[in-house]
């Protein structure tokens, strides 16, 4: 009987006449694609089309392509769901997988189109004129009451409550990515330009590690249902402290990150032994309800002297009125997570049909919140595939205050979306403990790409706001009139809150 | 100015704009951050006038003490001395609180100008 009925998804081809037989692609293939025998030869069906091997390859002689073996055409049947009969007949097990949904559901950003000005209402050089992106995360007052400080001035009524609130100076804050399911290098190049561009990283379930402790002022403190690594002092470091309910790709589902990537520094910050796997519930057993969730929340600023506390949910259907009840309960900000968003590791079938699309969601709950007259109450962040500055305006133009990146941030590290992050043999050193694999990313080096990405972001919305004729981010947020949709049908626009063009 | 700004930060106005308001004890003038709008302002004795150019000001005010062109985003504000601001009781905005300089006046005039 044959092993597999699964065929390579990816021809390596190398150009041998061009070969140096170096052995380089041997050494840089965490997948082992390549054995050598006088020259390398690759079995294809360990490639992920990664790049890595391609990238470092001297000569520039290896190729890889789609295997285009014909199937049988058929609508209804996609060769990648006859694959997955298949790899489920000879495994009897959940698939998993790694990255985001890859199916091709209609991606709503791409028929959304933003406004500029011409001649009434002039644009505005950004080179030329100041433009404002600093934005401000947390629970605002309704209003600002000052009273006569008795000295002819006048100062604030009964404390600052804004004091509280942390601030960007660009919004865009790093995704949640747990040590552990990502290396210490890469938490390590987050946290560093996190502090350089004035912006914030978040923990992830995982805990801090000590080395990043000098960085703690731009890292959010993550509280998952495993409560990995949480102690008064976990909590006292960070800027602000997040409960993550639910995760865009994996809504209802918990994690699992196996044994073998609990090496002893992991299981140190995750205070679990060596070895172990580390198994978060779906649900967090103390949070059954609204009134739970509040108790949590007042549980922690009590415990951290009053940092602002978050609360991070997959976007789901009813998600406007369960984001209305979080912010009901007392968090400074609501992070919404959509159905694109990125994970270490996580049923395939979850990942590609549970959830919603954070279009959606944003111009939901920003509207549920407003009409309930507590949108001030809490910041809204918004994640799950922010894959430029464009889609960035277009999630604040719909409601969202600041806009979160995982996968795109582990692209600038050098994520090819191979989608093998639970295998934890990723070639470039990201989304794994291997020692040999974790070393290939520098610190310092992913730090200046992370400062360069989100610094070329920022340059681009300031393009954008000043062609908006706009001079601060303010003026954007929830401004669903300067977007139009192309080709979305009459519902979907009444929902979103946009006009078709030409409207 | 952070918590005015974190907390009306969304009430914000762009765009090109020169706005007179009066109120019960004073008259304040206010052009958009980057002056895509004129705005010129005079003080003779105890009248304020503004006006979008400064031709305009001479032809109602025959020697003013002074003629300004206020800064981008910057408020004229001019009030009558002895009358209260119409929110904030007995408030009185100070220099430093509000980063603007206040030029007194003798007379029934105050005049706030921005520095």
């Amino acid at each position: 009987m044959p092993i597999t009925l699964i065929q390579p998804e990816f021809k390596v081809h190398i150009d041998y006449d061009k070969c140096h037989k170096c052995g380089r692609c041997v050494q840089q293939c965490g997948w082992g694609v390549y054995s050598f025998n006088e020259r390398p030869i690759p079995d294809d069906s360990k490639c992920r089309a990664c790049h890595r091997c391609v990238t470092y390859c001297p000569a520039h002689c290896i190729t890889i392509k789609k295997n285009d073996l014909a199937y049988r055409s058929n609508e209804h049947w996609d060769p990648s769901l006859r694959k997955a009969v298949w790899r489920q007949a000879e495994t009897g097990g959940v698939m998993l997988t790694g990255m985001g949904n890859d199916r091709p559901y209609r991606n709503i950003f791409d028929h959304l189109v933003l406004d500029a000005c011409q001649v009434t209402n002039p644009s505005i050089d950004p080179l030329r004129e100041p433009m404002e992106l600093r934005t401000y995360l947390g629970r605002k007052p309704d209003s600002v009451e000052v009273e006569s400080d008795g000295n002819g001035g006048f100062k604030l009524k009964g404390g600052d409550e804004v004091a509280r609130n942390i601030q960007l100076e660009t919004p865009i804050t790093f995704g949640p990515m747990s040590y552990g399911s990502v290396s210490l290098n890469v938490h390590k190049s987050l946290a560093m330009a996190a502090e350089r561009c004035g912006i914030l990283m978040n923990t992830g379930e995982g805990g801090l590690h000590a080395d990043l402790y000098p960085y703690q002022d731009n890292v959010i403190v993550q509280v998952a249902s495993g409560r990995f690594g949480v102690n008064p002092e976990y909590l006292n470091r960070g800027a602000a402290i997040e409960i993550k309910v639910g995760q865009g790709a994996k809504p209802g589902i918990g994690g699992h990150l196996p044994g073998e990537k609990i090496n002893r520094e992991v299981s140190e910050t995750r205070m679990i032994p060596q070895g172990s796997d580390a198994i978060s519930p779906a649900p967090h057993h103390d949070i059954y309800s609204i009134e739970d969730l509040r108790q949590l929340i007042y549980s922690l600023k009590e415990a951290s002297g009053y940092k602002p506390v978050g609360v991070k949910i997959a976007a789901v259907h009813n998600v406007a009125a369960i984001a209305s009840g979080i912010v009901r309960a007392g968090a400074d900000y609501v992070y919404l997570d959509g159905f694109r968003g990125g994970t270490g590791a996580a049923p395939q079938i979850i990942r590609d049909h549970v959830g919603i699309p954070i279009e959606v969601a944003i111009a939901v709950v920003d509207q549920r919140l407003r009409d309930e007259g507590i949108r001030n109450k809490a910041s809204i962040i918004a994640a799950g595939s922010i894959r430029s500055s464009a889609d960035l305006a277009k999630a604040i133009a719909l409601g969202a205050d600041v806009c979160a990146i995982g996968s795109t941030a582990l692209m600038a590290l050098g994520c090819h979306l191979c989608q093998g992050c639970h295998t934890g043999a990723c070639s470039w050193g990201l989304t794994t403990q291997k020692p040999e694999l974790t070393r290939r990313v520098d610190p310092e080096w992913g730090a200046e790409r992370l400062t360069n990405l989100v610094h070329a972001w920022s340059h681009e919305l300031q393009e954008i706001l000043g062609a908006l004729g706009v001079n601060a981010i303010e003026s954007l947020r929830g401004s669903r009139e300067r977007l139009r949709a192309v080709g979305l049908d009459e519902q979907t626009c009444e929902i979103l809150g946009v006009k078709p063009v030409g409207m | 100015m952070r918590s005015l700004r974190a907390v009306y930060g969304s009430g914000m106005l762009n765009g090109p704009f020169a706005i007179v308001l009066g109120f019960n004890g004073g008259m304040l003038a206010l052009n958009d951050r980057i002056k895509l709008r004129p705005l010129v302002a005079a003080r003779q004795g105890s009248i304020v006038a503004v006006a979008s150019e400064e031709s305009a000001l001479r032809e109602i005010l025959d020697a003013p003490d002074s003629v300004w062109m206020p800064k981008a985003g910057e408020p004229v504000i001019a009030r009558v001395k002895g009358m209260d601001w119409p929110i904030h009781g007995d408030l009185h905005l100070s220099a430093s609180e509000v980063s603007c300089a206040v030029t007194g006046v003798e007379d029934s005039c105050e005049t706030v100008e921005v520095s």
